[in-house]
């Protein structure tokens, strides 16, 4: 800590002109005056105890974020289960089977259901307790707490009450919402990160009340005591307000005394903190909403079908209960051999009570159209293919040791749906590290280095190219020396082994003080005089390696001031009023200090989009050195200072084409005399007491940063995180769409979307800003009109445009955005959003975010995936239909909140377009079976009443029926739902073309599903029929025997049993020995049962006993029936796909052919060929960005040869 | 102060340890990899083009031989309910199956068309009787069936479970209605005997039916169902009850009575002297007798051959289908065209 002691030397605060300005109100230093509810809150400083008991029992720190506990998982969990519609008519069924309504024992209805529901409340028990664990991770986490007479001993998080005095170190977080006292730094000053809370990068400043300034070390809390009265517990995170009652005084609280939970503190020794809010009270906890439950629309459109089959089920009983009625009425009193019976369920008499009884019965009894296993298989499928997904080396980030995580099992198939993907930036798109990559000075561009997207853009020319092959080369070969296609640039190995981070700086002129050679050296020594002078940073050192590393505010200025001592301009120190560099010209020895005086520092504010510093050097020259925005530079230049501007901007648009940050770079001199006269305004500025003294300043600077020089302009890579282009790219190949929202500015996040080649030179920007002035309160209809206007003629533009190959960006602004997501207004924002290739948000709020993935979700009715990281990205990953959080990172709350998470933004593309595009076929084709071979096995048992006198008696067994769905069936359409791969994992990749398959949902239509209904309705039909007519009447085997009903039910159960298993291997196309041993096992189960059940005691086995051996095995018809009535059901279907195959084929079918005949690598020309064409248009994405420049080449070239010769015009329009 | 990172919730717990993967454990990798081996065969049209063929190869055969065995069957049928209710009783059929007074013995003759090989089946077939109704078949107990008084849980029998404090053995519905015609064949003068043993199952005879159990208070009661059984014989012996009690599956339905062991000639005239006691009347059923030989493949029923026919000859129609419209407008196979992207090339 010996480093915090010597900075607290600093008064930070009075480094700064504008970001610590006390609000105006502070100087009339008057408490708040609280009236009404919601003020009522009052906290004992350092005396928790008065916090153990009411009315001041406040809830304790610890948090939970489980659905159930010990008490409640039971009832919980089973009204869960309940709520599926299908469940509750089987727990009916059940307990209807205890009555003599039943067609079935008892046994046989509530066995398999108590499974079905014990096995799902199983899953959930284990998913809740993971995530206890989880919250118990964070409860037990340590932080030091004052426990009385000034010792701080370290309790875990939830051990905190509110009114504790906590300890807060350097890089840890805050365990609660915490009134800061003091810090480390001698004005109580501390630096913030809330990244977590709204995904801002930059550091935040806060800063504490002078009066609590004296509390700086462990022994002033011995006696401490005051009160803080403030409002009740809010979700608003940057509002707070209260007044502290210490030593008598009442001192009134603002937000900038208030460090919220979950947020970091940063760049700051240590700082002291009472508790206001804690655990579910503080901000961040009542930002969170309860996580919603969330099913994929592949189940959502399952429960319709269930729905129907409800219908069916309903129809069918109702016709069997009509003809029980009929038949009991009219025809039961002639037989005799039923005789009058005094119970109501056959009774002649009153044949509509018995009518409705026997609905009852064959509401049961018809239960088997409706798949109760279907619920638990599918469950136990999406456990399976979440283990794939867990597992799965691709997706496993081997920095941290992180593996993919599909969190919630049940929206597997909906990664394959995705229409739309709504990403945060910071830390999902982009590490939030920056790296110095390029510079201009003076009009020479410096910097040898590629960006990654020139990287991944050529690389993908390079293919292109080759794709495009022979009539490129053709063609061009004619005019080649005129039109020179782009340098593919290679990527640079890391051959350095000593890899600065912050600069990836490439360009001998540069370095090791060759500067000095190039022309304009003065200039040169003033850039970097800029980098290394113009922030507001801290050095420190690093004693072990001599080296200063610095703690800069933003990344952007921690990569300035890393070129800058590459640059050999080290710097070194800071005082209160002056800054230590170590320059290192070529022609020294030794580097030589010079200390630059700091007379005022003009900070960084994102309203003006520039800094300042006014630096008197050794000479006594005083300069003025500016960064900012280049349009602000620009605008600000003297007539003098516009030499190098031509240059310079083309080389900032060339920068911003390879998607990089830039900043201009300017200065000016002043004479000293004018330098005093404007400081003394300045100081007046300062120090007036009257609220516009903010105005007053900003006058007084921006009348001082004007007539500037420039004197370049810097680019810094934004780095993103690997593989961030190609998977963009890929995804857009693969028709997903991708709306970027972030918590930056707008500047940068344009600058993002350039360097992800959501943005590139040509697309046409619509950009939805403010122009109105905002801080008119009165004007809120004048700005709703202006954004309807706005929006108009961008929607007017969009359908007027000719050029099919124009693309559209839309950008939008926080403020504008809170206005476009109003009720009138959004469908319009939406409409002109979805015709736009790419969107972008700008300095949205979390609730924001999550309302306009609302609005997609809604609007569009598409599938919508959100990812983020931070806890800012929560409320969007909920909303959204699929959460996804990126981990690895600190702070887990995205995370916590997500359906999957992954290591790495990349990962999403193989998460969607291999693990998404397998779990929607595999479901969609999973369930559609599931309805096949439950309609196919309950039709027969309709069918069989109608022979009966509609009694409600089964033809088969009461255990084939329990066996069928539970061990006879299912084990091979759980193989289909595991392991069915339509192609494989790399030609998913490299056809990202089939994801779209699943948003256009083209497995699950109705279509489909009526199809396999229709199949399963014909099978029956089949199976039925032809076992009743061979077995009719007449002998069934040589020994004269006739078949009774155990015959007729057992080889009709056997057929059923073929029938299905058959049609699933036809359904398959990937049999790996675990399909091929579970369908063998599923038949061979059967007859293995059969003999079985043939060898139980005849009291117990019944009519079944050795009918396998004796009755059934022997008879050659049994045999050839069951081949018969396999092959007729199988028949029209497997004529169906082979037809289908054959003149329709779909994309996958044709791929696999390919891969069958080896196509791929007889003619790898072909493949690769189509391997490039097989994606859909896309109007983002590097691709897109290539494709245009290839357009544009083409266009050229045909210019060239129309003039050339017509003949050779002929050729290239050909082409 | 070592804190791992997170805000909520500690970064790290997620880590699971990924496996290790070596050489020894590839299986595993493999599967969790979701890279095993695995054929994945494709419907090229020789393969869709060779199945049907191949099917209709094999089903239009094993047809041909279904049929001709079902044809060797030679079947006699005779139904005999209305002939044999007396003139009187025409329009009454119903009182003359209750009267008890009158004879109920009567005479068919039947005329042999081929030459029928022994063994030859004798049947009984009732029409219109529902035997599988869900209140006959339960009506019954598996267990004193094996056990007779040994077992007296027989609330399933219902209404024929007890008599005089006792339950009835066998007890149910099943059995009270036993099937009692009884039938004695003569060619011309000639007693033609019948072999009325070996008609059940074996199992049924040994295992489902007790050899101790007899029938000492069947069809006592007040209200006499079907056929009486001998008290002195115990169940395992009374084959007819033991067929009666094998329940059919279909309202109508044939069921063994004996057997022929002598070849019938063509033009052989049966004397068959029957006594008609069953009551069909009453809910409007027929009775008839058969006489039928056997093959390998059962009684006369030509449907299976046919159906087996019937599919083999339209797998060659899809067969020929396919082949036609496959050379007519052939695609070939992995043909790159037909990928949507191109083909939407193509149709713009």
């Amino acid at each position: 800590m010996a480093h915090g002691r010597i900075r607290a030397k600093i008064r930070r605060s009075s480094l700064y002109t504008f970001g610590c300005i006390r609000p105006p109100r502070e100087s009339t230093d008057e408490p708040h005056q609280f009236r009404g509810p919601g003020y009522s809150r009052q906290v004992c400083c350092n005396q928790p105890q008065f916090h153990q008991k009411k009315p001041l029992k406040y809830v304790s720190n610890y948090i939970s974020t489980t659905k159930y506990n010990v008490i409640t998982f039971l009832p919980k969990a089973l009204f869960e289960q309940f709520r599926r519609v299908a469940n509750v008519y089987f727990l009916l069924a059940a307990a209807l089977s205890l009555t003599p309504v039943s067609p079935f024992s008892a046994y046989s209805m509530i066995a398999p259901l108590a499974f079905v529901i014990g096995l799902s409340m199983a899953k959930e028990a284990v998913e809740n307790w993971h995530r206890f664990m989880q919250d118990m991770k964070v409860n037990m986490r340590k932080v030091s707490v004052h426990s009385g007479d000034g010792v701080f001993s370290l309790k875990p998080w939830m051990n905190i009450r509110v009114g504790d005095v906590l300890k807060v170190e350097k890089d840890q977080f805050f365990p609660a919402d915490l009134l800061l006292l003091s810090s480390s730094y001698e004005d109580g000053i501390c630096y913030v990160e809330t990244m977590n809370l709204d995904g801002e990068t930059n550091l935040k400043v806060k800063r504490s009340l002078e009066a609590t300034l004296t509390l700086d070390d462990d022994a002033a809390f011995k006696d401490f005591k005051g009160t803080i009265k403030c409002e009740d517990p809010n979700p608003n995170l940057y509002a707070f307000v209260g007044n502290l009652e210490y030593d008598r005084q009442i001192f009134p609280l603002d937000p900038s005394q208030i460090l919220l939970r979950d947020s970091k503190l940063r760049n700051t020794g240590h700082v002291y903190g009472v508790v206001i809010f804690s655990g579910h009270d503080s901000k961040v906890m009542q930002n969170a909403t309860k996580s919603p439950s969330k099913r994929s629309t592949i189940e959502k459109q399952m429960d319709k079908i269930i729905y129907v089959l409800f219908t069916l089920l309903v129809l069918i009983s109702l016709i069997s209960s009509i003809g029980f009625a009929i038949k009991t009425g009219y025809q039961m009193p002639n037989w005799w051999y039923m005789p009058q019976d005094a119970k109501k369920i056959y009774n002649p008499t009153r044949p509509f009570l018995s009518g409705c009884i026997h609905l009852i019965t064959a509401l049961i009894l018809y239960g088997y159209l409706i798949p109760i296993s279907l619920y638990v298989s599918i469950e136990l499928v999406k456990v399976l293919q979440a283990l794939f997904i867990n597992r799965d080396i691709h997706m496993y980030d081997e920095e941290t040791g992180t593996p993919a995580q599909a969190r919630t099992s049940n929206l597997n198939e909906e990664l394959g749906m995705v229409d739309t993907i709504l990403s945060d930036k910071t830390g999902t798109l982009t590490c939030n590290q920056m790296d110095f990559l390029k510079c201009s000075i003076a009009g020479i561009p410096y910097g040898m280095r590629s960006s990654e997207v020139e990287l991944a853009a050529a690389s993908q020319m390079a293919e292109d190219l080759e794709g495009h092959g022979h009539d490129f080369s053709r063609t061009g070969g004619q005019n080649g020396s005129e039109i020179e296609l782009e340098t593919v640039p290679t990527p640079k190995g890391e051959s350095s082994p000593t890899r600065i981070k912050g600069f990836s700086f490439e360009d001998h002129r540069l370095m090791n003080g060759n500067w000095s050679r190039e022309p304009n050296a003065d200039v040169h020594l003033l850039f970097f005089r800029v980098l290394a002078l113009c922030h507001t940073a801290i050095p420190e050192l690093n004693e072990e390696t001599g080296t200063y590393s610095y703690e800069a505010e933003s990344p952007d200025e921690g990569a300035f001031l890393v070129a800058a001592r590459e640059f050999g301009f080290e710097f070194c120190k800071r005082t209160q009023s002056s800054i230590l560099v170590r320059e290192q010209h070529y022609s020294y020895e030794e580097p030589i200090e010079r200390e630059f005086k700091i007379l005022n520092l003009l900070d960084f504010t994102s309203k003006r989009k520039r800094m300042s510093v006014i630096v008197q050097d050794e000479t006594g020259q005083i300069l003025l050195l500016c960064k900012g925005a280049d349009s602000i530079i620009f605008d600000r230049l003297a007539k003098n200072g516009r030499v190098y501007e031509e240059a310079t901007t083309k080389h900032l648009n060339d920068y911003g084409e390879a998607g990089l940050r830039t900043l201009a770079l300017a200065y000016r001199k002043l004479e000293e005399s004018e330098y005093s006269a404007w400081n003394d305004e300045f100081v007046k500025a300062k120090t007036a007491i009257t609220g516009d003294r903010e105005a007053m300043l900003e006058r007084v600077s921006d009348m001082m940063e004007r007539d500037l020089i420039l004197i370049g302009a810097t680019a810094v890579e934004d780095k993103l995180q690997q593989g961030v282009p190609q998977c963009i790219d890929k995804l857009a190949q693969a028709g997903l769409k991708l709306w970027v929202l972030t918590g930056d500015k707008m500047e940068t996040a344009i600058n993002i979307g350039f360097s992800c080649s959501l943005l590139r030179q040509g697309m046409k920007q619509i950009c939805i800003t403010t122009t109105v002035d905002m801080l008119n309160q009165d004007s809120k209809k004048a700005v709703k009109e202006n954004i309807v206007m706005q929006i108009t003629n961008a929607s007017q533009m969009i359908k007027l445009e000719k050029d099919p190959h124009a693309a559209f960006a839309l950008i939008i602004d926080g403020k504008m955005l809170s206005y476009a997501l109003e009720d009138d207004l959004k469908h319009q924002f939406l409409s002109l959003a979805v015709d736009c290739a790419s969107v972008i948000c700008c300095r949205v709020s979390p609730k924001q975010k999550a309302m306009v993935t609302r609005l997609v979700k809604e609007g569009t009715g598409k599938t919508t995936l959100a990812i983020g990281d931070g806890a800012n990205d929560v409320g969007m990953i909920q909303e959204a239909d699929i959460g996804v959080g990126i981990s690895g990172v600190e702070g887990m709350q995205a995370v916590m909140a997500s359906d999957f998470s992954i290591a790495q933004f990349r990962f999403l593309e193989r998460l969607l377009v291999v693990h998404g595009h397998w779990c929607y076929k595999r479901i969609a084709q999973m369930i559609c079976y599931f309805f096949y071979k439950n309609i196919a096995f309950g039709l027969t048992l309709f069918y069989f009443e109608a022979f009966t006198g509609f009694s409600g008696q089964s033809v088969y067994d009461d255990w084939y029926m329990l066996l069928f769905n539970v061990v006879l069936t299912s084990l091979p359409v759980i193989a289909l739902g595991v392991f069915e791969q339509d192609v494989s994992s790399e030609i998913c990749l490299q056809f990202p073309a089939l994801y779209q398959q699943g948003p256009r949902n083209l497995f699950f239509d109705w279509y489909r599903i009526f199809g396999w209904m229709g199949n399963g309705l014909y099978c029956s039909l089949i199976v039925f029929f032809l076992n009743i007519i061979i077995f009719y009447d007449q002998a069934f085997r040589v020994g004269g025997q006739t078949a009774d009903m155990t015959v007729v039910g057992t080889a009709m159960f056997t057929c059923v049993i073929y029938a299905v298993n058959c049609q699933i291997a036809l359904t398959m196309s990937h049999f790996t020995w675990i399909q091929h041993f579970l369908i063998g096992f599923s038949i061979i189960a059967w007859y293995v049962f059969l003999i079985l059940y043939g060898m139980l005691s005849p009291e117990l086995a019944g009519n079944a006993y050795k009918i396998f051996v004796e009755a059934l095995a022997p008879a050659p018809i049994f045999w050839l029936s069951t081949l018969l009535v396999t092959v007729a059901c199988n028949l029209p279907y497997l004529a169906h796909i082979s037809f289908q195959r054959s003149f329709n084929p779909m994309d996958h079918h044709v791929i696999q052919e390919i891969k069958y005949y080896k196509k791929d690598v007889e003619d790898r020309h072909m493949w690769t060929r189509e391997r490039s064409k097989a994606r859909q248009e896309t109007k983002i994405g590097f691709s897109a960005r290539v494709d245009a420049k290839i357009r544009h080449l083409r266009q050229m070239l045909q210019k060239k040869s129309s003039v050339l010769s017509p003949r050779v015009a002929l050729a290239a329009t050909r082409t | 102060m070592d804190l791992d990172g997170g805000g909520g919730a500690a970064a790290g717990t997620d880590h699971q340890p990924m496996p290790v993967l070596h050489g020894r454990s590839n299986a595993i990798k493999q599967f969790t990899q979701q890279t095993l081996p695995a054929c994945k065969p494709v419907l090229t049209p020789a393969w869709v083009i060779g199945t049907f063929f191949l099917m209709g190869a094999v089903f239009i055969p094993v047809g041909l031989i279904c049929l001709h065995a079902s044809q060797s069957v030679n079947e006699i049928l005779d139904r005999y309910d209305i002939e044999c209710v007396p003139d009187g009783f025409k329009s009454n059929r119903v009182a003359y199956i209750k009267n008890a007074s009158i004879p109920k013995s009567c005479h068919r003759y039947l005329k042999v068309d081929k030459h029928m090989k022994a063994p030859i089946y004798i049947y009984y077939q009732l029409d219109n009787f529902y035997q599988n109704h869900r209140r006959y078949v339960k009506s019954r107990s598996e267990e004193q069936l094996l056990h007779g008084l040994g077992y007296n849980r027989t609330g399933s029998c219902e209404p024929q479970a007890s008599e005089n404090g006792l339950p009835i053995v066998p007890c149910g519905l099943v059995a009270w209605s036993l099937f009692n015609d009884t039938y004695s064949f003569s060619r011309g003068t000639k007693k033609l005997d019948i072999e009325r043993k070996n008609i059940a199952w074996k199992s049924d005879r040994d295992h489902k039916f007790g050899k101790h159990v007899y029938p000492f208070n069947f069809q006592n009661g007040s209200f006499i169902g079907g056929g009486k059984l001998d008290t002195t014989i115990p169940l395992s012996d009374q084959e007819d009850l033991i067929v009666w009690m094998r329940t059919a599956a279909f309202p109508s339905f044939r069921k063994l009575y004996g057997r022929i062991e002598e070849d019938l000639e063509e033009d052989d005239l049966i004397i068959v002297h029957l006594m008609n006691n069953y009551n069909t009347y009453s809910f409007g059923g027929t009775k008839m007798l058969v006489l039928s030989t056997s093959s390998w493949l059962g009684g006369k029923n030509s449907f299976l051959g046919v159906a087996y026919i019937f599919v083999g000859s339209s797998s060659i129609l899809i067969a020929l289908i396919f082949l036609l419209l496959h050379v007519k407008n052939p695609r070939p196979y992995g043909d790159t065209m037909y990928l949507s992207g191109n083909r939407k090339d193509i149709s713009s």
